[in-house]
């Protein structure tokens, strides 16, 4: 739903081949910081913890330097008005908001899922930032459209990563691994970790899903989803991700949002977030 | 180091109904200290007092001929009055060290090699409390402060240079460890032990340091789990509960002899359901096992047995294989400093005695020459007694460097174990713990 309220372009900058080179520095030091995290899974070093760290924040610095140029580019101050800008946006909060997770919880691990798709999401931006530029409406529903939508969308993959940490430490535990490598913190932390940010992504996304409504409601056929835009891959896709965890959340099968449940849970809505986000940019509008 | 002695009980020698038979409170061991002082005038003694091992140590007054020096038997039978015990009844399971092994043993039980969880840092602690208990009381002088000082020195020491304190080395501190990976904490938590015995009792014992929110002991006999819980502050409850306390539980600990298991699949099925995703881990220490094993393969359900904990141990143990070898090199190492530097401290009294000696004849000798020199002034006269003095020292300098070369050399007065009480053990090697 992140992009899905687009009018006709007005003006944009496609990136140029060094912000595509910063992009690519980017790209690096998250893969640097992931492979080193994943390396401490084996054998746990505080050098490692220490380098893991230091590549992605340097990761995200390199990310805000080149979303304030271009955005300069386009005389624009507001770093957040086309395709190119929202990926990289998407992809620095993800990173930054998992090291922060890491950071102030006893946790450890989610970066080894969090930095592939923060990845992903750059590579998105490297694509579709150039193939396919577009603006956002710039009203006060669509910021808060696309606030809520970027916050909803990162809170799901932040906890579909910890869901997937869960499953790998309740696989440990269940197999009686003797491996010495990094703790990646208590199966009830994770629980409580990905229940924080469901019910925060679901929140979030509640919000997208009004503001959007309103918007097309209030364009009528003006917005790119067009007038049939309830059939929009997008739209459809957001509003199964929504339904998926209102069911979890407030139906009479909850609580049922807990232990291995929840983890899977969580993990469905970061594939479907993610097939959001990315997979659909390919559909035909 | 003739005089110093040191009897003892720990883990390995005494089972826990001994050990807490032989604890003393604070209180008590103050009255021990003072009670030595006046029986053993000029003494000194050192109580260690943990959960894991009672040990009293104890240098005799070697300045006063008269003070008698006390039997290893004698000083048991001091530690068994403390607490009207019949000594006897101590014997098989204490030891008994003096001289060299006293201070070697020191030196291990500081460092945590001598500890039940291998490298445990707990002990520094109580070693520098239980010192500085005599300290304070003035029961600790020439002798004994020297050897805690330089043993909380070689603790620090080796758990500065060498890998020994990190890692996992009991059965018990293994199921704590593995809870914490599924609870974050145990303070909300159900706690449920069945069955008494010992070894569940020690993992009891380590889920009860964690504070659980509730602690129930399970047992067929119901009088004997009263008696047991009220050591650990938690309740009672007849075998016959158990099903519905499961129900509640979010750990079980079982170790009861039951011939059948007391956890079926088809019993925990519908509890892990009730309990509608949240975790349950179970611990099976009982042989015959407790707990059918296909419980295991319940979802949110992680069962341990002790096949399962022991392995963790050994490989916790075999990985710090090379981290115990360096501590015991420490260790080694600072026994031979502490000894050669307690023999040189032994030399100088003799050296004193050489040099006074030696000094006295040169004058004499001098004052003898001189009369045959009536005329002499008085500045040739200390002329002459500076180079008296200066020869004298000359000619002792070599003798008294190889005096003290000699003295710091290890020799057969300082290695010998007090004879035995009734049999008692050596603890000289490293405990382990299952």
């Amino acid at each position: 739903m992140t992009d899905a309220l687009f009018i006709a372009v007005a003006s944009f900058a496609v990136p140029s081949s060094s912000q595509l080179a910063l992009l690519a520095l980017v790209v690096a030091l998250f893969l640097a910081s992931a492979l080193t995290s994943i390396s401490r899974s084996r054998h746990d070093r505080p050098s490692l913890r220490v380098s893991a760290k230091a590549c992605g924040w340097s990761g995200i610095a390199a990310g805000v330097v080149l979303l304030i140029w271009h955005a300069s580019q386009r005389d624009s101050y507001v770093p957040l008005d086309d395709n190119f800008e929202a990926f990289i946006w998407l992809s620095l909060l993800l990173a930054a908001l998992v090291l922060y997770v890491q950071r102030t919880q006893p946790v450890a691990g989610l970066d080894w899922f969090a930095m592939p798709i923060a990845i992903l999401l750059l590579a998105a931006a490297a694509y579709f930032g150039s193939t396919r530029p577009t603006v956002y409406l710039d009203t006060l529903w669509s910021k808060t459209h696309i606030a809520s939508a970027f916050g909803g969308s990162v809170a799901f993959l932040v906890a579909g990563a910890t869901g997937a940490v869960y499953l790998i430490a309740s696989r440990r535990l269940r197999t009686k691994s003797l491996d010495t490598g990094q703790r990646v913190g208590s199966l009830e932390r994770l629980e409580a970790i990905i229940r924080t940010w469901v019910v925060l992504g679901f929140a979030l996304l509640s919000v997208a899903l009004v503001t959007g409504l309103v918007i097309v409601l209030k364009e009528g056929g003006q917005t790119r989803l067009g007038r049939h835009w309830y059939v929009n891959p997008q739209v459809v896709l957001t509003a199964i991700v929504w339904m998926l965890y209102a069911a979890m959340l407030h139906t009479p099968l909850g609580p049922g949002l807990r232990g291995r449940r929840a983890a899977i849970v969580s993990l469905i809505g970061l594939l479907l977030m993610v097939f959001t986000l990315v997979a659909v940019q390919m559909m035909p509008p | 180091m003739n005089g110093l002695v040191l009897v003892g009980l720990n883990h390995t020698t005494a089972p826990l109904a001994v050990r807490e038979s032989l604890a003393l409170n604070p209180t008590e061991r103050a009255a021990a200290i003072e009670s030595l002082h006046q029986r053993f005038t000029g003494s000194e003694s050192v109580l260690l007092c943990t959960c894991n091992r009672v040990e009293l140590y104890f240098a005799a007054d070697s300045t006063n001929g008269d003070a008698a020096e006390p039997a290893t038997r004698e000083l048991i039978d001091f530690l068994a009055r403390l607490r009207q015990l019949d000594a006897a009844t101590l014997y098989p399971h204490m030891y008994a060290k003096t001289g060299r092994d006293v201070v070697e043993h020191l030196f291990r039980v500081a460092c945590g090699l001598d500890s039940m969880v291998l490298g445990e840092t707990q002990i520094l602690g109580q070693v520098r409390q239980a010192y500085e208990f005599s300290l304070q009381r003035s029961a600790t002088g020439g002798r004994l402060n020297p050897l805690f000082q330089r043993g909380l020195s070689v603790a620090k020491q080796v758990l500065a240079h060498t890998p020994l304190a990190e890692g996992r080395v009991s059965v018990a501190s293994v199921a704590v460890d593995y809870a914490g990976q599924v609870f974050e904490t145990l303070s909300d938590k159900t706690v449920v032990a069945v069955g008494a015995g010992k070894m569940g009792l020690l993992v009891l014992r380590g889920f009860a340091n964690q504070r659980p929110g509730r602690l129930v002991l399970c047992n067929r006999d119901f009088d004997k789990a009263v008696a047991h819980a009220a050591r650990f502050s938690a309740q009672a409850a007849p075998l016959t509960d158990l099903e519905s306390l499961a129900a509640s539980a979010d750990v079980i600990i079982s170790s009861s002899g039951s011939e059948l298991p007391l956890l079926t699949r088809r019993m925990m099925e519908p509890i892990v359901r009730q309990r509608r995703g949240k975790p349950i881990f179970l611990i099976d220490i009982a042989l015959p096992r407790d707990i059918e094993p296909s419980v295991g393969q319940i979802r949110n359900v992680y069962l341990y047995n002790l096949d399962d904990l022991q392995k963790v141990v050994a490989a916790s143990q075999s990985q710090r294989g090379n981290a115990v070898s360096a501590a015991s090199a420490i260790v080694a190492s600072a026994v031979d400093e502490f000894f050669a530097w307690h023999r040189a401290r032994q030399q100088g009294p003799l050296i004193d005695d050489l040099y006074k000696r030696a000094h006295a004849i040169a004058r004499e000798e001098l004052a003898r020459t001189l009369t045959l020199f009536p005329n002499i002034s008085p500045q040739e006269r200390a002329h002459l007694d500076d180079l008296a003095r200066r020869i004298v020292n000359k000619l002792l300098h070599d003798p008294v460097k190889s005096l003290r070369a000699a003295g710091a050399q290890p020799n057969n007065g300082d290695n010998g174990h007090a004879p035995p009480a009734e049999a008692p053990q050596s603890s000289s090697t490293a405990a382990t713990d299952v």
